[in-house]
């Protein structure tokens, strides 16, 4: 992939271990990287921790980028931390859910309890949040969904699947 | 996209959206953590020492399947046993087997005998009794319930003629030379009759290719006095007995002869 060459000559001193290049990396992508981490947690001070814990991996882990984009590296990086850090936060929630006994929170709500959408993101499973980020905000492709997240693509596909349905029924919208 | 993927799109630009820039003092924590890069050999350091610790692993797994499983009893220390006047042999050098002590040898005779004191309480109940080939030597094994291990007696005699506890019968076992083994305070049965002991009496040992321990039998189990007599092919008789814990055991070796 081509980069500015701005970018470029950051990422170089960087390696080379300059501190003021990498602080430029991080105003760069930083805000990116801490939104699409406070998207996946929902909680922003987790979101931070996520955010603070990409760019130190992303800094110890200079060496082994490439011709990738540093920003779709970094938000590699950040999505793959927000789960593991969601996860050792709701340990029994985390659980639960890898059991089978916590199948995306609760059954389908009532008429009158009907959720936001954003409050219906808030229940989904970490593990599908994950996807629906990448896959509609960060705009990737179902492929590099799963590319990023290290998962198979039809696992990606039905965890799409699965929470739209979730969110439809949480949030009461119609089935087109 | 249908309008439902739309609104989701919309919901989620809104909600970054609402995010307006990195707080400064987050900024100041990555700078902060990103400190010098490590130089290469330090980055490369967790994974020499993994590979040095998987070694060590692979090393210890590979003693373990070696060596018997043994604890050494916190009550007595491995002992050897020799008789009190050996005759002098080649054989008779403690010859050291793993870390496990040294074999003393004898020629066997009377009076040769060990008397070992391990506890206070002096009883306990036999649950097994395992004989078996290794290495080098073979092996008894005297199991017993709880955690302390009867007094014994161990003495070495010149032939395989032994004597039936009680009744006073004569029982002679397999080999050439005799090896006692009592057990003051022992029994097969617990203090309400109940039998601990379901194995058998009498352990054949089939014909080594080497000389060790050809018979073990039981000829006592009376007042608490426990009685276990071991025919010997192996001369000179080199044996090393060792009080193990957890479960608490007598084991006795005897190194095998050619």
């Amino acid at each position: 992939m081509l980069m500015e060459p701005k970018v470029n000559n950051m990422l170089d001193r960087a390696r080379s271990g300059d501190r003021d290049a990498f602080a430029l990396l991080v105003d760069r992508y930083g805000l990116m990287v801490l939104r699409t981490a406070r998207l996946i947690v929902r909680d922003p001070d987790l979101a931070e921790d996520v955010c603070q814990e990409t760019f130190f991996k992303g800094w110890r882990r200079l060496s082994t980028l490439r011709d990738e984009d540093p920003g779709a590296w970094l938000n590699r990086i950040a999505a793959n931390e927000a789960v593991s850090a969601w996860r050792r936060r709701h340990r029994l929630q985390a659980l639960r859910e890898r059991i089978g006994m916590d199948p995306g929170g609760r059954p389908p709500l009532t008429p009158e309890a009907r959720l936001d959408l954003g409050r219906a993101l808030d229940r989904l499973k970490v593990d599908d949040r994950a996807v629906v980020v990448l896959h509609y905000y960060q705009d990737l492709s179902v492929e590099e969904t799963a590319r990023a997240l290290g998962i198979p693509v039809d696992t990606a596909k039905s965890r799409l699947k699965t929470a739209l349905k979730r969110l439809r029924d949480f949030s009461g919208a119609e089935e087109n | 996209m249908n309008d439902f993927e739309n609104d989701l799109k919309r919901q989620l630009a809104r909600e970054a959206d609402a995010v307006q820039s990195v707080p400064r003092d987050l900024a100041a924590r990555i700078a902060e953590s990103s400190g010098p890069r490590p130089a290469l050999w330090l980055r490369m350091a967790p994974i020499a020492v993994a590979v040095l610790f998987v070694g060590a692993v692979g090393l210890a797994m590979n003693n373990l399947l070696r060596t018997p499983p043994i604890v050494p009893s916190p009550a007595g220390t491995p002992s050897v046993l020799a008789s009190d006047n050996p005759a002098p042999s080649p054989a008779a050098t403690p010859s050291p087997v793993g870390n496990l002590g040294a074999f003393a040898c004898g020629q066997g005779g009377n009076g040769g005998r060990q008397v070992v004191q391990p506890s206070a309480d002096g009883s306990g109940n036999l649950t097994a009794v395992r004989v078996a080939h290794q290495a080098g030597f073979d092996r008894v094994t005297f199991e017993f319930a709880g955690a302390t291990l009867p007094a014994y007696t161990i003495t070495l005699q010149a032939t395989t003629h032994f004597t039936q506890d009680a009744s006073g019968m004569p029982v002679d076992l397999r080999g050439s030379t005799g090896l006692k083994v009592v057990f003051h305070g022992g029994s097969e049965m617990d203090l309400n009759g109940k039998k601990t002991y379901s194995g058998s009496n009498d352990l054949l040992l089939p014909a080594p290719s080497a000389k060790g321990i050809a018979e073990v039998r039981q000829f006592g189990d009376f007042e608490r006095v426990l009685s276990w007599g071991m025919g010997l092919d192996a001369l000179p008789v080199c044996t090393r007995v060792l009080p193990l814990a957890s479960p608490t055991r007598l084991v006795v070796d005897v190194q095998q002869q050619p």
